[in-house]
């Protein structure tokens, strides 16, 4: 039987078969919570339909190139700050190279998020729980070990798949976290753009940088990584 | 229509010349309001453009309509998003808030109110969107711009019965942390 949730969604995108109506329209009749729950879930479709179907990012980056031309054309006298900026900068160089190591930031691993569903207690979701802890505490022999598992019961799910990948990366095992990482960089997920970069990391640590440089050229603007794989790309050429 | 709804057109076209005429006319009147009420240069040119973004929204719903100058219109945005801004700093040494200037139960508010709720609660929803698994994320986003949920399935390498099952979990998920936040508590 399906849950009310489901009858819900099922409701909103009108694919209710004729026995679940049923189900639906005595809910419906009797419970008042249900149809809160039902007015609640419409108004959000509502909401989310109207702002992801619009083009947002198009629009801002339009604004920012706006702002810089603007706030560019304000700067009057740059001979003003020119000997100052020129000694800060260079005092900058200096502090960089002398007294701070390579930039390590660009290796780290992201958290692994939990993914606790109330009322969700199967086996699948402790096991994941126990992955994110022993993950997030740099325990990447046992994540790993579970990731491992969860990912042969369910090919399907590639959120297995992706953070496997990171946690071999983890265990410094490059070249299978570059294996499992490949074909989510190849595919068109949602963990398409951050496994390019992960797996150019993998490739790096692997010697393979050529490979590595292609993966980070791949990486779009628009993603929330591009940022760190342009800095990894300056870093490896 | 308002003389000034050509200021809206430019954003809903992304009119790059437009744009960048909104900056040269409107820029420094927002950072001096920002300035003026505890903020920075950057923090006026941040409101500016979370402004014009919001007004963006607000526009695409179909029944909006500017009832006043654009001039009046952005400012009443920037000063409402500015003062949430700072709730969200609890900044408890801002003591040079201008409240005259920070009168939000001005006519021109009421006018907008509606379309302003609609787009703080799109905000707040998408937050709440970002705090969900990234597989979660991945369904909501998809389902909600298709409907062609088979073939959305097929994409993510999933079984459509198992999409939807997911996808109903998902926006169960969401719709408990929606019940949860105050903004939604007090805009029912």
């Amino acid at each position: 039987m399906k849950s009310r949730e489901e009858l819900i969604q099922d409701y909103i995108d009108n694919v209710l078969s004729a026995e679940d109506k049923q189900l639906f329209d005595n809910l419906y009749e009797s419970d008042a919570e249900f149809r809160a729950e039902l007015k609640s879930q419409e108004e959000m479709v509502d909401l989310l339909t109207h702002r992801l179907s619009s083009d947002e990012q198009t629009l801002r980056m339009s604004l920012t190139e706006a702002e810089a031309k603007y706030r560019k054309g304000k700067v009057v006298s740059w001979k003003q700050w020119l000997m100052p900026l020129a000694a800060a900068a260079c005092i900058l160089i200096v502090v960089k190279f002398v007294f701070f190591p390579p930039d390590i930031t660009l290796y780290e691993l992201p958290e692994m998020r939990s993914e606790i569903v109330r009322g969700n207690q199967n086996n699948e979701a402790d096991r994941y729980e126990h992955a994110v802890e022993a993950f997030n505490a740099k325990d990447y022999r046992k994540s790993t070990s579970i990731l491992l598992d969860l990912h042969q019961t369910n090919k399907t799910i590639l959120q297995y798949q992706f953070y496997l990948g990171l946690s071999l990366i983890g265990e410094k095992k490059f070249d299978e976290a570059a294996r499992y990482l490949s074909p989510l960089a190849d595919g068109e997920s949602v963990f398409q753009q951050e496994a390019s970069y992960y797996v150019a990391i993998a490739l790096t640590e692997s010697g393979r940088t050529e490979e590595a440089k292609q993966r980070l050229s791949n990486i779009e603007q628009s993603s929330k990584i591009y940022d760190k794989a342009q800095k990894l790309l300056d870093k490896i050429k | 229509m308002h003389s000034d709804q050509k200021y809206i057109q430019f954003l809903l076209q992304n009119n790059g010349e437009g744009i960048q005429h909104i900056y040269r006319r409107f820029a420094d009147k927002v950072v001096v309001l920002i300035r003026h009420n505890s903020g920075s240069e950057d923090d006026g040119f941040d409101m500016l453009q979370e402004s014009l973004v919001d007004i963006y929204h607000m526009a695409k719903y179909k029944d909006f309509q500017l009832t006043t100058s654009f001039e009046s219109f952005l400012l009443l945005v920037c000063k409402r998003k500015w003062l949430n801004e700072l709730k969200k700093r609890k900044n408890k040494e801002v003591t040079n808030v201008d409240n005259h200037v920070f009168d939000i139960e001005d006519d021109s508010q009421v006018a907008y109110m509606e379309h302003m709720t609609l787009v703080e609660k799109e905000n707040i929803l998408m937050e709440l969107l970002d705090t969900l698994g990234e597989r979660c994320q991945e369904i909501i986003k998809r389902c909600m711009v298709s409907k062609n949920q088979e073939q959305i399935a097929a994409s993510l390498g999933l079984t459509y019965a198992y999409l939807r099952k997911k996808k109903s979990e998902c926006m169960a998920k969401l719709g408990e942390k929606v019940k949860a936040h105050p903004f939604f508590k007090d805009n029912k």
